[in-house]
């Protein structure tokens, strides 16, 4: 018998791909542009079409493409990306996606580190590139790591506190009402992972080119683009289970669970159009104190409702 | 006849009593605009140094003029006396071979830092065959003085997303503090003051209007009043109001896209595109003016070259009337977002005095609280006839430069609808008859969107300029922008250009192309190499 819990990366993929364009399309439409198309009459087809999925047609485009591999990289170079996408494919297993997922009792701290992990091998591969961009994006990377950490594990610790076990699929439900600090501190750890914008730090554009990406062009650009969808989907996915999810099965379960995606989707999506860049000493002093006292009190709240309630 | 609309006093001085003419000049409260070289000849090379009061008294100009032997150029620096001299002379280092003696820093600026070493000695040969010069790099590595201090150095260019055109900016930072910075220009050199020299009045017009994409009808506004000046012919009122309507709206559209821009490169796209689009409407009123979105040609030799009609007036009033409601809107919206004025707010403080001492000029000057603004100090087109007043914010930081340009915004719009009203019942002259030029020299300063434009034009009796200088905004604010970058944040870097709002394009063409060493500058010596 196999798991329907393999198919999760596939999924995640493709709704990965509509979330980049949901991305795109608002942004856009929040700067008073026309944004990637959506549909086009057939006797337009010469000049345009459909754009959909120009974030998969983005990903085949740079496969086919030369990779170049500078001369003063080292090995890590290579891996980096190939083990960023490993992490985050195999984040989206233990990720319920309507409910599917493979689940042990430990399946959060597994998350942690995977979701992690992504982060460092990317750093790890930007800096061994030797580009003064990517050593300064992957310093930023990894201070906004430091100070953001914190409330995501904090957040989604209450949750177990509350639920008293650390399995995702036991704690899954429409917590956004029991614990509403929780919520608060993992959407605001998300946004700061998905480089939202006014986190988008380490890859600022008008600063350091691209940061810990600037060195990479072509098939393992391509890489490092496929695991950044996944991420996108993987953190919207995993706040829809853990705060907007109602116990359902078959049908209805995807209904919800793509509601959920799409809602925080657009909110994410609105919140990186809205909002200009931090810079890091900002970053780091606003997450050391606004999301850590979100947590803080989450905790607070979730131990006074197990214990002294 | 009319008089010239600036008052110019053309001095000449030894060479040795320069400091202390200097020095006497800028006690008197007077500004040092530019310096400029130019081969004479037989005379010898002649310097000039200009000045003006116009802050102080409306319309003031000194110029300092002195020569020096074309054998042996030598000339005491008064660069440690005021530091507005500074890129001005090493200017006259490069182009004219000039040995500026006491420079505090005689680096190069438009040529590669190690010129020098690279090509004394061994003048580059002409290949037999096909007299070609071999411009190939040096086979010596370069040597670069701007990595002097044990630190990571983060290059900026020739091509970097926070340029909109290219030039090299090189930082040494220290976890993410820039602790020294230089400016490397030459990448867009075009030789236009060259050209100049060789096409006739007319011509030079729309030439000067090439200079900038932006400010292209300051260029050649104050190209046509110095040879106005020169041929003493009276502008009619109606071409004078049809100029400052066209000055005041280019100052719209350039100051929502520099606004714009300091909201990309803080990371706000958004503030970007709407800019972009609030912008497209004043674009509409130039395309239906002028006949053109970029380049206008409108400003003809003693006028205007087209009519301004009533129906072109009427859609502009209607435009205005539309922008009165967005732009407002959008400024307030650009204010109420925490993140931009937290990223704006106290970073590349330029205090008052400072300002003054280093000459700031155009939107830096005011947003530092210093009233100097050329349309009010010596007033050109019909600036006089037109209710307004200088915008100043003592903020003294990026934040306040936004402001002022915001907010000069808004007055440009105010002048532009009194411009529409008034072009309506001038007398229908467009344009005075220039005749022949008498030999003569004359100066014209206008206030550009980024501050004030200098043409220096002297004719010799014929149909083309002896040779024309000019100065632009960027020129002085662009060495400011260098000193604000020092002691900053990596990230407060883009913010500090953006408020500054450098124009490269229009620095690059000032250089001079007299002199012994012609430009045989090497690219790829230019940056790049450690």
């Amino acid at each position: 018998m196999i798991d329907a819990a393999w198919l999760n990366p596939v999924i995640a993929f493709s709704i990965g791909i509509l979330l980049s364009f949901k991305l795109r399309k608002i942004s856009a439409r929040v700067q008073s542009r026309r944004g990637p198309l959506i549909w086009l009459p057939d006797r337009w087809h010469d000049i345009n079409r459909s754009k959909v999925l120009q974030p998969l047609y983005d990903i085949i485009k740079l496969f086919s493409k030369q990779t170049i591999i500078p001369s003063t990289a080292t090995p890590f170079f290579i891996a980096g990306p190939i083990l960023a996408l490993m992490c985050a494919v195999l984040a989206t297993l233990f990720v319920p996606v309507a409910g599917i997922s493979f689940d042990y009792s430990f399946s959060l701290v597994v998350l942690f580190y995977l979701l992690m992990g992504e982060i460092l091998f990317i750093i790890m591969g930007g800096i061994s590139s030797a580009s003064l961009f990517s050593a300064i994006g992957g310093v930023r990377e990894i201070d906004l790591m430091l100070a953001n950490e914190i409330p995501f594990i904090l957040g989604t610790f209450a949750l177990a506190i509350t639920f008293d076990t650390l399995s995702i699929q036991q704690m899954m439900g429409f917590n956004i009402l029991i614990n509403p600090f929780a919520a608060l501190a993992v959407l605001l750890s998300i946004i700061v992972k998905l480089h939202i914008k006014p986190f988008d730090i380490p890859e600022a554009d008008t600063e350091i080119v691209n940061g810990l990406t600037t060195e990479y062009g072509g098939k393992l650009l391509g890489v490092l683009e496929t695991a950044r969808i996944i991420m996108v989907f993987v953190l919207i996915a995993l706040f829809v289970d853990l705060f907007l999810w109602i116990p359902s099965s078959g049908a209805l379960a995807w209904v919800i669970f793509l509601a959920g995606v799409i809602a925080t989707g657009v909110l994410i999506g609105f919140m990186n159009s809205l909002f200009a860049r931090f810079r890091i000493d900002q970053a780091t002093r606003w997450l050391f104190k606004i999301p850590l006292l979100v947590s803080v009190l989450a905790i607070g709240w979730a131990v006074l409702w197990r214990y002294v309630l | 006849m009319s008089k010239p609309h600036l008052n110019l006093i053309i001095r000449e001085i030894k060479a040795d009593t320069l400091g202390e003419e200097v020095s006497d000049l800028l006690e008197k409260g007077a500004r040092m605009i530019y310096t400029s070289g130019v081969d004479m000849g037989v005379r010898g090379i002649q310097v000039n140094y200009y000045f003006c009061f116009d802050h102080h008294e409306p319309s003031q100009h000194t110029i300092l003029r002195t020569y020096l032997d074309r054998k042996n150029p030598v000339i005491h620096s008064v660069t440690p006396v005021t530091s507005q001299a500074d890129w001005s002379e090493r200017e006259l280092i490069e182009f004219l071979g000039i040995t500026v003696e006491g420079h505090p820093n005689p680096t190069h600026l438009w040529l590669p830092l190690d010129w020098k070493e690279i090509y004394t000695g061994e003048k580059p040969v002409a290949h037999p065959d096909t007299e070609r010069i071999n411009t190939a790099p040096p086979v010596k590595p370069l040597k670069d003085n701007i990595v002097t201090l044990p630190l990571t150095t983060i290059p900026y260019g020739p091509y970097h997303p926070a340029f909109i055109e290219s030039n090299y900016l090189k930082m040494s930072v220290e976890d993410e503090v820039v602790r020294k910075a230089d400016l490397k220009l030459g990448f867009n050199h075009r030789g236009i003051i060259k050209l100049m020299e060789r096409r006739d009045y007319y011509k030079d017009l729309f030439l000067a209007e090439r200079v900038c994409g932006i400010c292209n009808t300051h260029h050649s506004l104050s190209f046509a009043m110095s040879v106005e000046d020169l041929a003493a012919v009276e502008v009619p009122q109606k071409a004078q109001m049809a100029r400052t309507l066209l000055c005041e709206m280019e100052r719209i559209q350039s100051h929502l896209l520099s606004i714009g821009l300091i909201g990309d490169l803080t990371g706000f796209r958004t503030m970007l595109m709407h800019a972009i689009r609030i912008r497209e409407e004043m674009q509409d009123c130039l395309e239906v003016v002028s006949g053109q979105r970029v380049t206008h040609g409108l400003i003809a030799l003693g006028g205007i070259r087209r009519d301004i009609t009533e129906n072109q007036t009427d859609f502009i009033l209607s435009k205005l009337k539309i922008m009165k409601k967005s732009v407002p809107q959008f400024f307030d919206q650009c204010q109420s977002n925490d993140v931009l004025m937290g990223r704006l707010k106290d970073v590349g403080i330029l205090k008052r005095e400072n300002a003054l001492k280093s000459g700031a000029i155009g939107p830096v000057a005011r947003g530092s609280g210093l009233r100097i603004d050329v349309r009010k100090n010596s007033p050109f087109a019909a600036y006089e006839d037109v209710d307004w007043d200088i915008v100043t914010e003592n903020g003294c930081d990026c934040l306040a430069r936004i402001k002022v340009k915001m907010r000069e915004t808004l007055m440009s719009m105010h002048i532009c609808e009194q411009c529409c009203d008034k072009i309506k019942i001038a007398p229908s002259s467009l344009a005075a008859k220039v005749n022949e030029l008498p030999c003569g020299e004359t100066i014209s300063r206008s206030e550009a969107p980024r501050g004030e434009l200098l043409y220096h034009v002297v004719s010799n009796g014929t149909n083309t300029p002896a040779f024309v200088r000019i100065r632009v905004p960027t020129f002085i604010n662009a060495r400011i922008m260098l000193e604000l970058i020092h002691g900053c944040w990596l990230a407060d870097v883009p913010a500090i250009i953006s408020s500054v709002d450098p124009c490269y394009s229009c620095t690059d063409r000032v250089t001079i192309f007299k002199g012994k060493e012609q430009s045989i500058v090497d690219m790829r010596s230019l940056g790049g190499r450690r």
